[in-house]
Parts: C-alpha cells; sequence; structure tokens
C-alpha cells in the first residue's frame, strides 16, 4: 500500500514538472525569443540614419511624394550598403514600398512641409 | 516542513519565474523601440504647430492610428495657442474637466474625449493658467505655443511627458 502511495506521488510530481516546463517553454518562445532576434544595433542604425535625412530637408518631401526607392538608397548608402533597407510610405488609406519579414523595423511619422499629408515610414532591415 | 509544503514552495517560485521574471527581461527591448517612437510623436506635433499647412486634431488623429497599428495606446490633451485663439484637444480617452484662469477671467469647461474647442484669447487674455486632472500649466499666448502632455502605454510599460 504504501509503495501504491510512493509511486502516485512521483507520477503526480512528474505531471506536475512537465506541465510547469510546458508553461516556461512557452513563454520563452513568446517573450525571449522574439526578443532575441532584435538587433539593437541594427536599430540604432536606421533610427540614425532617418533622422538625418529628416534633418537634411529630403524626407519630407520623398514621403509625401510616396518616393520609398529614393529613401531605401539614401539609407543604405549612409552604411555603404550593409545592410538590405526596406521602406513602405503609409498614410490613411494605402501604403506604398517594399515590407520584409523582421521585427528589426522602425516607424516613423512625419507631416508633408508644403502640402499637408502626414504619412508612417515603416524602414526595415536585414544584415 | 513537509514534501508537500517544498513542492507548494517549488511550484511557486517556478511560477513566479514564468510570469514576472522571464517577461521582464523583454522590457528594456521594448522601452528602446519605445523611446524613438516617443520622441518622433512628441517632435512632429512641435514642428506641426509651425506649417501652416498643418492640421494639429488631424494629425493627432493619425498619430493615433499609427500608434495603434504598433500596439500603443494613445493619451494626449494639447493646448494650441497664438496671439487670436487658444485650441484645446481631449485624446485623453477620458472627459476632462478643466478651469481656465487669467488676469482676464475665469472659464470652467469639460471637454469630451476626442472632442477639440476654441476659445477666443481676446476674451480670455494671453497669459493661461490652466488646471485639469490635478496637473497645472501655463500658456502663453503672445505667438504660436504649444503645451502638449503625452502618455504612450505599450504592455505595461507607460512613458509620459508634460510639455
Amino acid at each position: 500500500m504504501e509503495y501504491t502511495k510512493g509511486i502516485l506521488k512521483v507520477v503526480e510530481a512528474l505531471f506536475a514538472s512537465a506541465i510547469l516546463i510546458f508553461f516556461l517553454v512557452l513563454i520563452n518562445n513568446a517573450y525571449l525569443k522574439e526578443s532575441s532576434k532584435i538587433d539593437l544595433e541594427l536599430i540604432s542604425a536606421l533610427q540614425d540614419s532617418i533622422l538625418l535625412l529628416d534633418q537634411n530637408g529630403t524626407l519630407r518631401k520623398d514621403a509625401t511624394q510616396f518616393n520609398y526607392s529614393k529613401i531605401e538608397s539614401e539609407i543604405a548608402e549612409l552604411y555603404n550598403h550593409s545592410f538590405k533597407i526596406y521602406v513602405t510610405i503609409c498614410d490613411r488609406t494605402r501604403c506604398v514600398g517594399n515590407k520584409i519579414d523582421t521585427p528589426n523595423t522602425i516607424s516613423y511619422t512625419i507631416a508633408g512641409e508644403i502640402e499637408y499629408g502626414p504619412v508612417e515610414i515603416l524602414v526595415y532591415a536585414k544584415r | 516542513m513537509q514534501r508537500g509544503e517544498l513542492w507548494l514552495i517549488a511550484t511557486i517560485l517556478l511560477v513566479t519565474l514564468a510570469v514576472i521574471v522571464l517577461p521582464l527581461t523583454a522590457v528594456p527591448v521594448i522601452a528602446k523601440i519605445d523611446e524613438f517612437f516617443f520622441a518622433n510623436i512628441n517632435e512632429e506635433l512641435s514642428r506641426c504647430v509651425n506649417l501652416n499647412s498643418c492640421n494639429l486634431s488631424d494629425f493627432v488623429a493619425f498619430i493615433n492610428l499609427t500608434s495603434t497599428k504598433r500596439g500603443y495606446r494613445l493619451n494626449l490633451i494639447y493646448f494650441y495657442c497664438n496671439s487670436t485663439s487658444l485650441e484645446i484637444g481631449n485624446f485623453y480617452n477620458l472627459n476632462i474637466s478643466l478651469k481656465i484662469t487669467s488676469e482676464l477671467t475665469q472659464v470652467e469647461e469639460e471637454i469630451e474625449n476626442g472632442k477639440v474647442k476654441y476659445f477666443d484669447v481676446y476674451q480670455l487674455g494671453k497669459h493661461l493658467n490652466v488646471s485639469y486632472l490635478g496637473k497645472k500649466i501655463y500658456l502663453t499666448c503672445e505667438r504660436r505655443n504649444i503645451v502638449k502632455d503625452l502618455c504612450l502605454t505599450f504592455v505595461d510599460v507607460v512613458k509620459c511627458s508634460l510639455e
């Protein structure tokens, strides 16, 4: 009787451990795996380059004209084409440009200088 | 201590690790992205004021849209004035009662969520003290000026500024 009770306790403990490990793996996948794909150095480079383009004064005009290829090449040139850059420009109703599935993405919202037309510039990068 | 109690303690420790410690390791990454997005919104709102073509409330609506798309929740109230008019836009996700005091008058107003109200600066005066939600701001309307109370929430990270 004591022996059976002991085995039952062990089985119970194994089940409890299995459930806990399952949840740990699940949470680990949901949080850590996603965040580990994020390349902070690359994101910082994208942020710096978009700010630089904005300061130079061409970004606002290009964005409101949906000239995504020009923005792509300008950012790539800043880093000697060491990253692959994809740009999408969205206004309220549509998005134009290229996009890839990567967490290394930044969003930059601007309004036009001459004609008001707010747009969101999404920059995706891949090493 | 009995074996049952030990199991209970071990279970609590593991669950704490799973629910609190592991998700917290993702927070620095979130905060980093948040900061750039937040600074961009703040900067663009200030710039919008200086563009003749910019419609502030419309721009806030657009920012709200982009914030929602990225999973952020935006709470914003702005006070924009020039020498003739004062515009208050409430996008704080709650109705806000505010009191405007100046050398000329004292006004109490309630602004519904998502609404914009306009006031005549000639009647209000150019130096305004505004209080709302337990906060106090000072606004001078001799030239174009904007004060923004902006909060961005992402997961449980809240970032606010009042400037």
